[in-house]
């Protein structure tokens, strides 16, 4: 028997503007509570909302970044209920005319290229955030309250789990591209729930959809979609279906718990905002921001790849974050060697950002530092494992390479009477390992390799040593 | 017809509690017009565009430069509990 999953999603981005959405108040993250509120986000009677310019232009460079259809005449509507989390007692939103239709991207799964279909991507205001305290007790901050949003719905395209952790990756990266928000998951500009229910495709049975919410990191929506994936193939497998409910991702326990059952769908008493005119979107406005997108991720690559000759592997490493791909570009302009900076990049300065969990802006190191030690190795006035080294350094430290070379006295030797004193030293001292060398233990090489290397402090030229070691063997021994 | 379901499932989004009396008046009331709205179905508006707004005003934008907010103290002065600056209610769980 097979089963297919069928996962739609909803995201919400903050926008990362400099004020919010209706008002003129900070759009700062955190800050203390209750101080960047005005009249117009706390809901006051006679405040008049009129909308962030930024705001708009914000979600159509998303709407276009997705090619959706920006649609250029829109309103705002008012979405009813009642939690304090929302002053007005609404939260103005868009109902039937988002501010961007039907769009799409595509992600890259094992199987080639698979388009992820857009519903929509309309603006709203963020709420006010809400503490429980352990009293009992709620203590409410509203500066988040009126802060632009975009909401991201896609149609039920994605089958796995993986999928759907693609389709994000793809989405954060582009949003992060076209610096529309900061998608920082962590701080809550990033947001997503998820829509997932699992067919039968033979009988075509469907259980429920189930709708997660308070998913905070990647990771963790991949772990609730995967087990609310197992347990909806276990319910039809034991002939019963899901409810049609919300549920949470308990990270602690590392399941997803009911939150509430959603019998009658929420009456939400959509209604055109009369406080906000009618929005029309001047086609040349599109235009103009449509001619000012940046490189979209997915170029960028292309781009790599032809223009630098990188596998598309590592193209589509590079490019996966911005500032990374800006710190190879710069690099390869002072060093003209697209592979070899590749390599260092992909791989020791990767490393360090991962080991360090930070990207590549919040370091020390800069092209001219990283174009500067690929060339002293080039020139082989350091060796690769001196490199390495003065990496390190570099990102501890902030000092320039060749500084750091001449204060920790690292330039290698390659003069041949300074190596062939220590390499006939070395021969000397294990005569042992010259036996073990010539009835057939390649082993003992590399030891004696390691011992001038050693001795040297590590700034002997190693081809060098190694062809030495073996011309003096053949000579002496 | 509305009934008096209906007026109780409004009243209850509302977060409104009304005596039986007054949800047959309601019943009642909101039947006589929502009839009459019904009449305007009777004219032909199929090229029509929608009106969602009176005025024809189009929405003018505001440039993103922060302004002034207001004194915390002002933004809290009017509840009835503040702790932390903080506005302090039940808890409730949505």
């Amino acid at each position: 028997m097979g089963y297919k999953t069928v996962i739609g999603l909803e995201i919400h981005a903050e926008l990362s503007t400099e004020t919010k959405m209706f008002c003129s108040c900070t759009n700062a993250f955190g800050g203390e509570a209750n101080t960047h509120c005005c009249p117009v986000c706390m809901g006051l009677p006679g405040a008049l909302p009129v909308l962030n310019k930024k705001a708009v232009e914000y979600a159509i460079k998303a709407g276009i970044a997705f090619n959706t259809k920006i649609n250029t005449k829109t309103r705002m509507d008012r979405k009813n209920y009642f939690y304090a989390d929302l002053v007005k007692g609404y939260q103005i939103s868009q109902d039937t005319i988002p501010l961007c239709g039907e769009g799409y991207t595509e992600i890259e799964i094992e199987e080639g290229t698979k388009r992820v279909n857009l519903q929509r991507i309309h603006i709203e205001e963020d709420t006010g955030k809400l503490t429980h305290t352990m009293d009992g007790d709620t203590l409410i901050d509203y500066n988040r309250a009126g802060v632009p949003l975009i909401e991201i719905v896609t149609k039920p395209d994605m089958n796995t789990p993986e999928e759907a952790r693609l389709f994000l990756e793809k989405l954060r990266a582009t949003l992060k591209y076209i610096e529309v928000s900061d998608v920082k998951m962590e701080e809550g500009s990033l947001r997503c729930d998820v829509n997932i229910n699992v067919v039968d495709t033979e009988t075509g049975l469907k259980t429920n959809i189930t709708e997660i919410k308070n998913l905070n990191s990647f990771r963790g929506a991949v772990k609730a979609m995967e087990y609310e994936e197992k347990r909806h193939i276990d319910t039809l497998k034991q002939g019963q279906n899901t409810l049609k409910e919300t549920r949470r991702w308990d990270e602690v326990k590392g399941e997803t718990i009911s939150m509430r059952e959603k019998g009658d769908t929420a009456d939400y008493r959509f209604a055109a905002d009369g406080d906000l005119a009618a929005i029309e979107i001047p086609e040349e406005w599109v235009n103009e921001i449509r001619n000012s997108m940046p490189e979209l991720p997915h170029h960028k690559k292309e781009r790599f790849v032809k223009e630098y000759a990188l596998s598309e592997y590592d193209a589509g490493v590079l490019t996966a974050s911005k500032a990374l791909a800006m710190f190879f570009e710069d690099t390869v302009k002072l060093l003209d060697d697209p592979k070899l900076v590749s390599n260092w990049v992909m791989g020791d300065v990767l490393r360090r950002l991962k080991d360090d969990d930070v990207e590549i802006e919040d370091t020390k190191l800069s092209p001219k530092d990283l174009s500067q030690l690929i060339a002293l190795v080039k020139s082989e006035k350091i060796n690769n494992n001196t490199g390495k080294k003065v990496l390190k350094e570099i990102f501890d430290t902030g000092k320039d390479p060749e500084t750091i070379v001449k204060e920790k006295g690292l330039i290698q030797i390659s003069d041949e009477s300074q190596v062939r004193e220590i390499v006939e030293k070395v021969l000397e001292d294990n005569k042992q390992s010259i036996e073990d060398y010539k009835s057939g233990k390649d082993r003992a090489l590399g030891f004696l390799v390691g011992q001038v290397m050693k001795i040297s402090r590590g700034k002997a030229n190693p081809q060098l040593a190694n062809k030495m070691i073996l011309d003096i063997i053949k000579e002496k021994y | 017809m509305v009934t008096k379901e209906q007026i109780q499932q409004i009243a209850s989004l509302c977060k409104l509690k009304y005596t039986e009396g007054e949800i047959d008046e309601f019943a009642k009331n909101f039947s006589q017009v929502l009839g009459y709205m019904e009449k305007l179905k009777e004219v032909d508006a199929d090229n029509v565009e929608p009106l969602y707004f009176i005025s024809d005003h189009v929405q003018r934008f505001r440039e993103d430069v922060v302004g002034e907010s207001l004194q915390r103290e002002d933004v809290v002065k009017n509840t009835t509990e503040e702790q932390f600056g903080y506005f302090k209610i039940l808890r409730i769980v949505e």
